[in-house]
């Protein structure tokens, strides 16, 4: 065990449950629970969303595969900016004008009905579990890899710590957790950074041109693989680029801010961290793969997932590396803490108060079920965990992010644009995207290998079309049901988009 | 069952309202627009570097895919900072300029 970095985690794990107990006075019902009173500041926001999106996945996986792979491990990290672009111009003011708690609400603005509330409900649950099992897999492997704990000892440790966190501190608490674990992150990305430089005689792309000297320029420029290798990076970028604007956890963020204008800022501010972030994550590859050396990156993890924390260690000694392992654990609890909002969310109000008992629910019943439900999906997410423990990873992100674009991502932009999209194209938006994401990862090489029907891991080029055509066929179909039509289209586009003056 | 934020936080409170409705379409096609060029403009990196050798080169030790790739990166963050200058300046009732 290492006994620093356990000591560092510790005292972390410590500062994260002080801004808890602090959050917790502030987290007194509903509203609080859900989206903090929609009082959080543009800059807040702005950090906490950084926090949402800068996950270990990030650091370490990017950092290991542009050190084992070259270029292809850079695709994991261009495309962020892009997809936040996207979100800020079609997505974030809209969403939070309609919204209230969840996704779903958005939707029910306009189209209510308790079967399409549930089917949304139902797809930030399977996003959102999918997205917990992944950070509880990278734990517990993490943790064996960092500080010499057990698999089943760090997911029972960091469930419980993700249930009090929002148990207690709510929206409040897991804002002021995130908004912590971005400053952590970015403040150790940048020790590093200048470390690194350091070690290169003060280029920050010295490491860059040192590996293309010392392994070949091969190492730095694209590779070029058979068609279906292309189509699979293609697909990848698509997914990701429009499956973050479907992503729950990040998209009730929206839900917490001012006014337009905070969600605006806030969204630029997120940004301008992930442009500085995700452009240091290849030159920390190439420092890995010249410092620490191919070979002994194998060695600790045939993924590379060790690479950052290696290097770390090689720049700065132990301590260097306890810090780093410290701030991933941290940062995975601060991703869970967010995700557990966002599905509780959807279960007890979605699923609960709405689906199952109509409206007919006080606040402070739907706080308690919001609560036990956000215990309850941990324990579902660890129970899985357990179960698909050798599970990849990175196959699982896939699916979340192509599930999201296919499903949530169409139904709320459609239902924010077209004016002739109906309740039936949302349901049939819903079920199409989930039901093709779903079943061409299933009929894919990562479930059947070689006896694979699609040949794509990654479904989104052919999953998200089909999610946009089902939604319109759906509503073709339901021209004529007046029952369909929901609200009146530019009362909500006064809602969604009018801008309020100010004095 | 109530959704959304109350009108005042983020609704209309323009009079006119032939003049919203004008404002709501300008609203819906610059960001259509800008979100379309953005997608493909995006799209087209992956695009050109699977299908490609055009962004194969190296230029003084760094991958053109790099430095384009990096590009891709900060233009967006800029495209951010116009499309919120654009939209405060509507909000304070500028209108486009």
């Amino acid at each position: 065990m290492n006994t620093t970095a356990v000591l560092i985690v510790v005292a972390l794990i410590a500062v994260t449950l002080v801004l808890t107990s602090y959050a917790s006075r502030r987290n007194n019902n509903a509203d609080d629970h859900y989206v903090a009173s929609s009082r959080i500041g543009g800059w807040q926001n702005g950090l906490a969303l950084a926090g949402d999106q800068l996950s270990a996945a990030a650091l370490l996986g990017i950092t290991g595969a542009v050190a084992l792979g070259g270029f292809d491990g850079f695709y994991l990290a261009v495309g962020v900016p892009a997809a936040y672009l996207l979100m800020l111009l079609v997505i974030a003011e809209p969403l939070r004008n309609l919204g209230r708690y969840t996704l779903a609400d958005a939707v029910a603005a306009r189209f209510d009905g308790r079967g399409l509330r549930g089917v949304m409900a139902l797809s930030t649950l399977v996003i959102s579990i999918i997205y917990m099992v992944i950070q509880f897999i990278g734990a517990g492997l993490l943790a064996q890899l960092l500080l010499g704990v057990s698999f089943p000892v760090a997911v029972l440790v960091i469930g419980t710590l993700m249930t009090v966190y929002t148990f207690l501190g709510g929206m409040v608490g897991t804002t002021y957790i995130q908004v912590f674990k971005a400053v952590l992150l970015i403040g150790t990305v940048f020790a590093l950074l200048v470390l690194v430089t350091v070690e290169t005689g003060g280029n920050p792309l010295g490491s860059m041109q040192e590996a293309a000297s010392r392994f070949g320029a091969e190492v730095i420029a694209p590779r070029h693989g058979d068609l279906t290798g292309s189509l699979d990076t293609i697909s990848l970028l698509l997914g990701m680029v429009l499956g973050m604007m479907g992503l729950p956890h990040v998209m009730v963020r929206f839900l917490t801010v001012r006014n337009g204008r905070a969600a605006r800022q806030s969204i630029q501010v997120a940004m301008w961290i992930y442009a500085f972030f995700f452009c240091v994550l290849p030159i920390f590859g190439y420092a890995a793969l010249n410092l620490v050396g191919r070979d002994a990156i194998r060695a600790d993890n045939e993924a590379g997932n060790l690479a950052a924390p290696r290097l770390a260690e090689t720049l700065g000694g132990n301590l260097l590396f306890a810090i780093v392992a410290g701030v991933v654990m941290t940062t995975i609890l601060a991703v869970l803490a967010g995700l557990s909002i966002a599905s509780s969310g959807a279960v007890a109000h979605d699923l609960y108060t709405t689906v199952l008992r109509r409206g007919a629910v006080s606040r402070g019943r739907q706080l308690l079920v919001g609560r036990v439900a956000g215990a309850a999906i941990a324990v579902i997410a660890m129970l899985v965990a357990f179960a698909a423990k050798t599970l990849n990873v990175a196959f699982l992100g896939n699916v979340a992010f192509s599930v999201a674009a296919s499903t949530t991502m169409p139904v709320l932009l459609l239902t924010m644009y077209w004016r002739r999209f109906n309740r039936r194209g949302a349901v049939a938006g819903l079920v199409g995207g989930l039901v093709s994401a779903v079943g061409l990862v299933l009929l894919g090489p990562d479930v059947l290998g070689a006896e694979a029907v699609f040949p794509l891991t990654i479904p989104a080029l052919v999953s998200v079309p089909f999610g946009f055509l089902c939604a319109w066929l759906g509503s073709l179909a339901g021209r004529g049901d007046p029952a369909a039509a929901g609200t009146d289209y530019d009362q909500i586009a006064r809602r969604a988009f009018a801008a309020r003056r100010e004095s | 069952m109530v959704t959304g934020k109350a009108p005042d936080e983020g609704g209309v409170d323009t009079e006119d309202i032939g003049q919203a409705a004008a404002a709501i379409r300008r609203r819906k096609r610059v960001a259509l627009t800008a979100a379309a060029i953005t997608l493909v403009g995006f799209m087209a990196f992956p695009v050109i570097t699977s299908f490609t050798t055009l962004l194969d080169g190296v230029v003084n030790g760094i991958g053109v895919g790099y430095l384009v790739g990096f590009a891709v990166m900060v233009l967006p963050v800029l495209g951010a900072v116009a499309f919120c200058l654009w939209a405060n300046r509507v909000e304070r009732g500028g209108g486009d300029r």
